[in-house]
């Protein structure tokens, strides 16, 4: 059994990268954001479909992101009627890195996946997975 | 006393030893929190404040009503209600 701090492979398809950066881009400058829909299992997680929401924040949406509770769960009970789960959060920073912020983190619920959408200074997309794992972010590794 | 589900989504099911969700008997929200608390108290802890309020970043619905926008705690359950726990995701 892998132990809780390694990493863990995150699946996510090349449809599903492109949904995200489509999103990303066409909601800059502000965040964009939504859910990740799939099945976890020991040192993987397999993201089987992603929701693009609404950026709920009543904050500054250039810098951050907020979920509707109602959204979340609209999700959650589709997730439930096909047996799968709500597996992590997918949000954008349309001006950084894809380094999680202090706010990602100070947030963060343990174990759970977040993908990020960054942009480098040409334009173009990279992704990161992170989960919050013994009190800090630890990147996992993304894979089709 | 009335029979209802409780769910609880991924992100909490570690306070909860893992279970997605259970079924208690209960007349409110808040006494069915209760119940769920003498079970799992790590995951009370997430869910409530020392005063036994909902904390800001969770919300509990009933069905499909958010118990801020109904009663609160006091808001009353029926027989198979779904309560399920969801938890704020926000960053930056």
């Amino acid at each position: 059994m892998a132990k809780r701090y390694e990493s863990i492979q995150v699946m996510l398809s090349a449809s599903h990268r492109r949904s995200i950066g489509r999103a990303a881009a066409a909601a800059k400058p502000i965040e964009a954001c939504g859910l990740l829909v799939g099945t976890r299992r020991t040192g993987q997680a397999e993201i089987e479909s992603i929701t693009v929401l609404a950026n709920y924040t009543r904050r500054d949406r250039h810098s951050y992101y907020e979920i509707a509770p109602v959204d979340f769960l609209r999700v959650e009970n589709e997730a439930h009627a096909r047996n799968r789960d709500v597996i992590g959060a997918w949000h954008s920073h349309p001006h950084g890195p894809i380094l999680p912020s202090a706010t990602d983190r100070d947030l963060a619920w343990p174990d759970w996946c977040y993908v990020i959408a960054g942009f480098r200074d040409d334009g173009t997309m990279q992704l990161g997975a992170w989960r919050f794992v013994d009190n800090r972010m630890i990147e996992d590794q993304l894979s089709q | 006393m009335k029979n209802v589900t409780i769910r609880i989504p991924a992100a909490l099911r570690e306070f909860a030893g893992g279970m997605a969700e259970l079924e208690l008997q209960a007349v409110t929200a808040g006494t069915a929190l209760e119940k769920l608390a003498e079970r799992f108290p790590l995951l009370s802890q997430r869910i409530v404040d020392q005063d036994g309020a909902v904390r800001t970043y969770v919300n509990i619905f009933v069905g499909e009503t958010n118990i801020r926008d109904s009663s609160g705690l006091e808001t009353r359950l029926a027989d198979g209600d779904i309560v399920t726990i969801i938890p704020a995701v926000a960053g930056g």
